[in-house]
């Protein structure tokens, strides 16, 4: 889709949600400017007849799309696009287009390699939407300015792409009783990051031999540069909320990039009267960040990219946190995370409808894969459970909160001294339940809303699901479709939302963060209609991912017949080393196992992070209880296994099986207390058919 | 080194004097603020290494401590003059108010050479001065601190004499020590840093994108380093630096069109801060004399050496490229010269407002020592920032409303504090 054409695109989405007309001028116009530049940039075919004159960057990302590859790639050798850039002074769009054109020998991957890098120029902080950030001037509507001169990082430029969309389209009457707002954002840019390493030596320190905590250590020990103290300290000086400290760096959250709960993040609480301690905090916080650049997580996630640590700059996000105080506590009323695609699509909701899960209080307890509330934002009224008994079942009955009293900030347990789970019997004291909850009657096996006294609390969101006391449903959607359409990717939505003491104020909805879903590749068709289901290892009805994977002879698997999820924990160990082993080896492997892999909590399934599993290509879940939660969509773990493009299977009794027989013969590398690790002679390929959700394992033909 | 005929403490009446008149301050007023109020002259007799003595004359001058205990400097200089420390103690009070932190102004000293001296004899000069001046310094009085040939060392022979004199520990007595015994992290970089941060600010107020700026610097001592050390930081070039060549017996400039490197010059400078001419030519600096820092072509000059080194003769020669000039040294433009610099368009930011770092550090000191709690540099740093910030902005939103320019606005500043101290405590 040319830019007009995604405009358009654009405006009617609004238009079909909203039921506002928009009267737009040049959105997205980023070129305007350069049709006063006099160099143009002639194309011509084979026979040198002229096929397209560009003047401007408008006319050449419309161009990208139509040219025939030859052309493109007789353009890309003679360095035509990387001169014409400079000599409209895009340098920094010239010096990557120089890459490319060196890079690339195929007239296809040139013009979706450059048309990716236009896309992300587009989708690249725009000016207007992050200034520089300013001590004497209060500023109030700037919700997002920078200190320092570099790169902004993944996390950062989403911030700023919202701003900007958000500048653009959204008006204060869209959605009445609803403001769509971002926190307020302070973005510390990579050459910060730079300066500090140079300043305190520790560009030649080798963090391979070093334990997380002797890398934290040295970096604490480091003093911020001289150039930010100010700005930082005068920032700090006028901010008495809590803040969020958070990596935002090069390679994290970029299209093609994910790097999901890869690094630290710190919760500051942010209530000392005393500047200098508040001001203290928050440079250590900092400091860490900048440290877990080179954890050992990081780097072994780095290294399964084929990305060099060198590679990576950070920037670091400060955010102030979403959420009221409510006696020594501090959380949003409701925490969410949106997806514009949804592979578990469940009833009459379509996997493109997308899909919204919603807690109470602070956001870890989705992001961990706890209990929340999921809907569909294009039919937020279908239900997606069973009875309410099912429900109530599994709905939250405890929730996450920032502890305001908090006396220490301890970098590597900063959510054990930071945060605390709460019951929502105190969430109903603080007078926050209103709009979130209901009353359960056993004796009705019923649902009923509002709030009473005798009766269960159950979360259930419906005063906003279904009285719509906001339209959160119609908000979500918007932003949802609008990221994807502007990406070009499926989207996902971290948002916070906060109703405010005064009943007449509106609420806000504030944007987190935003990031791309990397989806299933929609033109690759996978069909295993013709796969005889009886002589595979594996088949499967509820799947994840899209094509076929071949060159797999390694699997590793939990021994399931004598395995307790008490053990859960010690199997992420044995399985870590296997895992390095064969990463080594520069083997990938397939992953069978009982339960939610990467669930924060071990009774549920194997507690592994990215980093324990990252030479995987395919999971393979067994069931191990009958609990119908959606497998494993904590959503950092998740995200990284859809980015990782691993294929994900899940087996149940009724709907699929795995052959123990077959496994249980293989030839065993080795095998632990839990673990096995066996090897086949031939090879294994995996089909993966991501429009029906259906897998086979099978060995190879 | 002061011209002939030159008489720093006239100047200083004079530039008060002016200053009074535009604050139309009354009689008493001004004369309680043009004299120093307190002034002592002793002797300290030296047993020498060789055995003979040596009478040294010695001297502390308090201009006023209305704000709070007096601070300023220990010089030892062979050609030292009472009108010289009377001027700089005034332009201390002057500095401290401006920079708006409690404390007074005062500057002492001892005519010698240390040069001349072994260290013993250096540490018993420095004793003998703490014996003499013991009853009128302190924590809470008078705060001496490192100046011309004084280090780190000497003050903290000072601070071990005056608690052995009294038996208590006293940290807070003086400054400029050493990390490990007392003084605060980021001092070295204090006056330097302090300097750009104010910098800084002046080019946002004049709209100019530091990044796209050049200077050049007069001196390369810790002051001019550590100053164009974070101007480059922020995106300026620095074409420029100077120095003394010992060898030789006169100054020198080192110019680079694309920009000077610090850390390279230091690793081919000496201790006496001499660099070395053959190495820097090889580096691609151009070696010209010392003077012509003042006429390359930049947009900003940076006087960072000594006190006179743009007078009425050569103001005229600075390059009609340069927009602003911003005073490290003390003294380095004469009322003369500013008068042609204001002609000329070329706005000054005064060397008591600009070094003013050095004073507001010491201070940090002074309070970290008196808590025996001391601070991360980062907290030295950021708030140094602060400070000076704040100082810039008030002088320059008052130079705006007056109509005056920055030195007066400054002056009127500092001024106006010390006599609104003066009035509180019921002096006047």
């Amino acid at each position: 889709m040319n830019i007009n054409d995604k405009e358009k695109k654009i405006i009617s989405t609004i238009e079909e949600i909203t039921g506002i007309k928009i009267d737009h001028q040049d959105s997205f116009n980023i070129t305007n400017k350069d049709e006063n530049k006099k160099s143009i940039l002639i194309i011509l075919d084979e026979k040198y007849k002229e096929i397209a004159i560009v003047k401007n960057l408008k006319d050449f990302e419309n161009i990208l799309f139509s040219l025939d590859n030859k052309i493109i790639l007789d353009y890309s050798k003679k360095c035509k696009f990387s001169k014409w850039l400079k000599e409209i002074e895009k340098t920094d769009l010239a010096d990557k287009f120089v890459l490319i054109e060196q890079e690339f020998d195929d007239g296809e991957q040139i013009r979706k390699k450059m048309i990716d890098t236009m896309e992300e120029h587009r989708y690249v902080l725009n000016h207007n939407a992050v200034t520089s950030f300013q001590r004497t001037r209060r500023r109030n509507h700037i919700q997002l300015s920078h200190i320092g001169s570099g790169y902004f990082g993944g996390k950062a430029r989403g911030i700023a792409f919202l701003v900007d969309i958000l500048s653009k389209y959204a008006t204060e009457d869209m959605f009445p009783g609803l403001r769509i707002t971002i926190p307020r954002s302070i973005v510390l840019s990579t050459d910060v990051f730079d300066s500090f390493i140079k300043h305190n030596d520790l560009s030649n320190l080798d963090f391979t031999h070093l334990s997380d905590e002797r890398i934290a250590s040295k970096f604490m020990d480091g003093s911020m540069p001289a150039t930010v103290v100010g700005d930082l300290r005068s920032f700090i000086k006028n901010t008495r909320k809590p803040l969020i400290v958070r990596s935002s760096s090069l390679l994290e959250d970029s299209l093609l990039q994910p790097f999901a709960g890869i690094y630290a993040s710190m919760l500051l609480s942010n209530e000392s009267w005393e500047t200098e301690l508040r001001f203290k905090e928050v440079c250590n916080s900092i400091k860490y960040v900048f440290a877990s650049t080179y954890f050992e997580k990081a780097r072994t996630y780095i290294k399964s990219k084929q990305k060099n640590i060198d590679d990576e700059k950070m920037a670091v996000l400060l955010q102030e946190v979403v959420g009221n105080k409510h006696d020594a506590y501090f959380y949003p009323t409701i925490s969410g995370v949106a997806k514009s695609y949804n592979y578990y699509p469940s009833g009459p909701c379509k996997p493109e409808d997308g899909i919204a899960y919603l807690a109470l209080g602070l956001g870890k307890a989705i992001v961990d894969g706890g209990s929340s509330y999921c809907f569909c934002p294009k039919r937020p009224k279908a239900p997606l459970f069973g009875t309410p008994k099912d429900f109530m079942k599994y709905s939250q009955n405890i929730f996450y909160a920032l502890k305001l009293a908090s006396m220490y900030t301890i970098a590597n347990k900063n959510e054990d001294t930071t945060l605390e789970k709460l019951d929502i019997d105190i969430a109903k004291k603080h007078g926050v339940l209103d709009n979130v909850a209901s009353t359960y009657f056993y004796r009705d096996d019923r649902i009923y809303p509002g709030l009473y006294d005798d009766g269960d609390l159950v979360v259930d969101f419906s005063p906003i699901i279904i009285d719509e006391v906001i339209p959160l449903a119609k908000a979500l959607q918007l932003l949802l479709r609008v990221g994807e359409l502007t990406l070009g990717y499926p989207v996902e939505i971290e948002f916070a939302i906060k109703f405010s003491k005064d009943k007449s104020e509106p609420a806000e909805l504030v944007i987190l963060q935003i990031r791309s879903m990397i989806p299933p590749d929609k033109y690759k068709d996978v069909n295993i209609v013709n796969v005889d289901i009886s002589k595979v290892i594996c088949y499967s009805e509820n799947a994840l991912g899209n094509g076929i994977i071949t060159g797999i002879k390694d699997i590793v698997y939990i021994k399931s017949e004598l395995f307790h999820m008490s053990n859960s924990t010690r199997a992420v160990n044995q399985i870590r080393k296997i895992n390095t082993k064969l990463m080594d080896a520069g083997k990938t492997y397939i992953l069978i196992g009982p339960g939610r892999w990467g669930s924060a909590d071990s009774w549920l399934g194997i507690p592994v992070i990215w980093s324990d599993i990252a030479g995987v290509k395919v999971i393979v879940e067994t069931p191990y209880s009958e609990r119908p939660i959606d497998p494993s969509q904590g959503s950092h773990f998740f995200h990284d296994m859809i980015s990782s493009q691993v294929g994900y299977i899940v087996t149940k009794k009724d709907r699929g099986n795995i052959d123990w027989k077959w496994l249980d013969n293989l030839k065993v590398i080795e095998e632990t207390k839990d673990v096995k690790h066996v090897i086949i002679s031939s090879e294994i390929e995996i089909h993966i058919d991501g429009k029906h959700g259906k897998a086979v394992i099978k060995e190879k033909d | 080194m002061a011209e002939k005929g030159f008489n720093a403490f006239k100047m200083a009446q004079e530039q008060f004097d002016k200053v009074a008149d535009q604050l139309d301050l009354e009689e008493p007023v001004r004369k309680l603020l043009r004299e120093p109020m307190r002034e002592y002259h002793f002797l300290i007799p030296i047993r020498m290494d060789d055995g003979r003595y040596r009478v040294f004359k010695g001297f502390r001058i308090q201009h006023n401590d209305a704000r709070g205990p007096c601070k300023g400097g220990i010089r030892f200089h062979p050609q030292e003059t009472a009108d010289t420390v009377r001027a700089l103690s005034m332009w201390m009070t002057w500095k401290c108010a401006v920079a708006d932190i409690p404390l007074g102004g005062s500057k002492g000293g001892v005519i010698c050479d240390p040069h001349d001296l072994s260290e013993r004899e250096q540490e018993a000069l420095c004793r003998g001065w703490v014996r003499q001046i013991a009853r009128d310094i302190g924590p809470v009085r008078d705060v001496p601190a490192p100046d011309v040939m004084t280090n780190s060392q000497h003050m903290l022979w000072m601070m071990d004499e005056y608690q052995a004199i009294y038996g208590e520990q006293f940290p807070g007595v003086i400054t400029g020590k050493p990390v490990e015994l007392g003084g605060s992290l980021g001092r070295t970089e204090a006056t330097g840093y302090g300097l750009v941060f104010m910098l800084r600010e002046l080019l946002k107020e004049m709209e100019i994108d530091i990044t796209n700026t050049t200077a050049s610097i007069e001196g390369f001592g810790n002051v001019a380093r550590y100053a164009a050390e974070l101007f480059i930081e922020y995106g300026g070039t620095v074409v420029s630096v100077s120095c003394w060549d010992q060898k030789d017996g006169c100054a020198y400039s080192y110019y680079r069109e694309k920009g000077i490197n610090v850390n390279e010059l230091m690793k081919i400078t000496d201790r006496f801060g001499t660099i070395d001419k053959k190495k820097a030519e090889q580096l691609d600096y151009t070696c010209r004399p010392g003077k012509d820092w003042l006429t390359h072509k930049a947009d900003i000059l940076m006087p960072n050496a000594l006190e006179n080194s743009i007078t009425g003769e050569n103001a005229d020669d600075v390059n009609s490229s340069v927009k602003l000039i911003i005073c490290g040294a003390n003294g380095p433009i004469t009322p003369k010269a500013d008068e042609i610099l204001e002609k000329k368009g070329i706005v000054v930011i005064p060397d008591f407002l600009a070094n003013a770092g050095g004073v507001v550090c010491s201070y940090f000191e002074q309070v970290q020592s008196n808590q025996n709690y001391y601070w991360s540099k980062e907290e030295v740093l950021g708030k140094l920032d602060n400070k000076m910030t704040d100082a810039f902005h008030k002088v320059w939103e008052l130079s705006k409303r007056k109509k005056v320019n920055i030195r007066d606005a400054a002056y009127m500043i500092a001024i106006s504090r010390v006599a609104d101290a003066c009035k509180l405590r019921g002096w006047i």
